[in-house]
């Protein structure tokens, strides 16, 4: 297993530390940067309340208060949707996947617009269960579909496939949004991917199929290992994953989905994150995964403060600032691998 | 046929030795039975696309018969029939054939130049930058007719000049680069869409939600005028360009020793996909899967063999079928041909990955 070791124990360290002080500063400047600047000190007397101490039901504590909500979805969904595209990278040995990419974000939208249109979504614990179902179901049609083909789950018949798949369902989602206006006035909201105005009892609904997946994703290392052995080499081996593959693919679909459901469709941080980790961390997946779930949040809230700062005193949602800054770093990506 | 064959066959300098002397030769039989095929296959899809057209000129909820139609057409007054086919269902059907013709035949070309059956303008971004562009002057400009256009297609000609210097296949073919650079740039330009409709008020953004969706409804006779012109000029020149692609298909070495230069080649059909694409896609919006699936249809009709004519018509048939449908298939409510379309590529796509050969994916 020295190959896997990559660079030196120290540099991972420090390289941790590093991340972990970018995460405290993100978050710090998630809750302070905003349309409306408030000094230091009014921020740490609306955090007080949060943290157990007495509120004075000021207007800045409401402010700090909707901020601080909002940095925890934002580190969780970064952890889920980092996690998750960590995961599909590994299991399908595609340095392309992504839930996004893969039609987890179309099937969830799917299934939420035909919710909102049959009028059974309850509120925003109900958007979770639909996200998570259609999310299932479209990642499940994507990898079937692609590895029916004879040569099995290509890294190019899967990006195709799960972009003709969401081009597909894109059209079924219009196909409502058109003759729904009640519809679309909810779901042009709810298709950019934001991590605003949510509150933090948001995540009670989430939190069954969230730390579920967070478990198996977290715990996968040593098999997404096994995986990037390739299928010869690991039945020669005599350690057939199937089962535990199988297992960890619903646990990044679970991740993927209840990302999805906390704040729509956010792009190209599950791509992007494990190939900027892989670059510290070398290929060991036990390693890419504790990462990627650093760099993830740091993502996700180091975005998010950008577009709340970029054309005030309006704001871009983080989903578009991820794809504006994401697609580049795609192409860049493309560019380097060797593959044709 | 059979002279024109064998003529072939004596200028050609050897046959192959399973050619017995004496005999016509093996590849001009077989070049003559393509041909014949391709013949009947294109006058079967002309017919095909004709009665697509008149079903959907002449019936749907309010039957128009043939002599009224023709007496409306050449200039009588009927009073309901009149309004009813020159301002719904001519237009329609028109302009439903003009963009089929355009999005077939360019998504045909497309395939044959990324040397991937999958590959299109719509997964490829090009189709996006043209939506982008026009939602962009549509809701934030507040532009309207032209302007729509010239926005269009500029922004396909952006996101196909971007495709090609970034993936560098304008040094060399690199389709797999190609293929991933434009999925990027695709979903870079949705995210572009989606943060346009956000900002519009909801009757803008219902507006534009329609046209992104790929609709006939509405189309005015000054742009299927347009339209026509730029089918008319461009489909010809594509299917001259396609022939030399052909050979560049094959590799650009081999296309540089049959004196084809394969940069240029691809640059002029690159070029006229373009033009035929942010066309139709300026007038209709994006109707999704037409130019994915005309030209593996098309393909599988001529038994395997490329043919941007064939393509064409195919799309011209989809379309058109796909609207009447859209419009009388569910009572009362009246779809957007996209969501035909849309519903209708799924299935297929799935019929196609299957059954496609894996030597032709590794190629890609």
């Amino acid at each position: 297993m020295t190959t896997l070791t990559g660079t030196p124990p120290r540099v991972r360290w420090t390289a941790g530390l590093i991340g972990l002080a970018v995460l405290a500063v993100c978050a710090g400047l998630s809750v302070a940067v905003g349309a409306r600047t408030l000094p230091p000190a009014d921020v740490l007397q609306g955090l007080a309340p949060l943290l157990g101490g007495d509120g004075t039901g000021s207007p800045t504590e409401s402010i700090v208060r909707a901020r601080a909500d909002r940095t925890v979805i934002g580190v969780l969904v970064g952890v889920a949707v980092a996690l998750s595209g960590a995961a599909m990278q590994g299991l399908t040995r595609n340095p392309l996947a992504d839930p996004g990419l893969l039609g987890v974000n179309a099937g969830a939208a799917l299934a939420i617009v035909l919710g909102i249109q049959a009028g059974i979504l309850g509120g925003a614990s109900g958007y979770v269960w639909f996200a998570m179902l259609g999310g299932v179901l479209a990642a499940a049609v994507v990898y079937g579909v692609a590895s029916l083909g004879p040569a099995g789950p290509q890294p190019l018949t899967m990006t195709l496939t799960g972009a003709a798949l969401t081009a597909g369902v894109t059209s079924v989602v219009a196909g409502v949004l058109v003759t729904n206006d009640g519809a679309l006035e909810v779901f042009r909201f709810w298709q950019v991917g934001s991590i605003a105005g949510r509150s933090v009892e948001l995540v009670t609904g989430v939190a069954p199929v969230l730390l579920a997946g967070l478990l198996i994703v977290a715990l996968s290392g040593p098999v997404l290992n096994a995986t990037a052995l390739g299928e010869d080499l690991e039945r020669a081996l005599g350690q057939r994953t199937l089962l535990a593959r199988g297992v960890v693919a619903l646990g990044a679909v679970a991740l993927a989905a209840s990302a999805v459901a906390l704040a729509g469709p956010i792009a190209f941080v599950g791509l992007v994150v494990p190939h900027l980790v892989r670059l510290v961390t070398g290929p060991d997946y036990r390693r890419v995964l504790l990462g990627s779930a650093l760099v993830g949040p740091v993502l996700v809230l180091a975005t998010d403060v950008l577009g709340r700062v970029v054309s005030p005193p309006s704001e871009v949602q983080v989903g578009i600032m991820t794809a504006v800054l994401g697609a580049p770093a795609l192409i860049l990506l493309v560019r380097r691998t060797a593959m044709r | 046929m059979t002279t024109l064959g064998t003529t072939t066959a004596a200028t050609r300098p050897a046959g192959p030795a399973t050619a017995p002397p004496g005999d016509p030769g093996l590849p001009a039989r077989v070049r003559a039975r393509t041909r014949r095929r391709s013949g009947l296959v294109l006058t079967a899809l002309v017919t095909g696309w004709l009665a697509a057209f008149l079903v959907r000129v002449l019936l749907g909820d309010f039957t128009i018969t043939v002599p009224d139609a023709l007496r409306i057409v050449t200039g009588t007054e009927i009073p309901g029939a009149s309004f009813i086919l020159m301002e719904s269902k001519l237009p329609r059907a028109l302009a439903g054939t003009c963009a089929g013709l355009a999005l077939g035949a360019s998504g045909a070309t497309f395939q044959a130049m990324a040397r991937n059956p999958l590959a299109s303008p719509d997964v490829l971004g090009i189709t996006m930058g043209s939506s982008a562009a026009a939602v962009f002057t549509l809701v934030v400009l507040g532009g309207s007719g032209p302007a729509v256009t010239v926005a269009a297609l500029a922004g396909g000609a952006a996101v196909a000049a971007a495709i090609l210097l970034l993936s560098g296949a304008a040094a060399g073919a690199a389709p797999y680069r190609m293929i991933l650079t434009g999925v990027a740039l695709a979903a870079m330009l949705t995210s572009v869409v989606h943060w346009v409709l956000l900002t519009a008020d909801v009757y803008r953004a219902h507006e534009a939600m329609v046209w992104l969706t790929g609709s006939l409804t509405g189309v005015r006779w000054a742009e299927i005028g347009r339209m026509a012109l730029v089918v008319a000029v461009a489909l010809p020149l594509l299917a001259a360009v396609a022939s030399r692609l052909r050979l560049v298909e094959l590799g650009d070495d081999l296309a540089h020793g049959l004196g084809v230069p394969p940069r240029q080649v691809r640059a002029q059909a690159m070029g006229l996909v373009v033009v035929l694409t942010a066309t139709a896609t300026a007038v209709c919006g994006p109707i999704a899967f037409v130019a994915f699936l005309a030209g593996p249809i098309a393909r599988r009709l001529l038994g395997g063999h490329t043919s941007i004519p064939a393509a064409a018509v195919v799309g011209a048939v989809i379309v058109v079928v796909a609207d009447y449908l859209a419009a009388y298939a569910l009572p009362g409510t009246n779809l957007p041909v996209g969501v035909v379309t849309g519903l209708a590529g799924a299935p297929f796509l799935l019929w196609l990955l299957v059954s496609t050969r894996p030597s032709r994916q590794e190629a890609a």
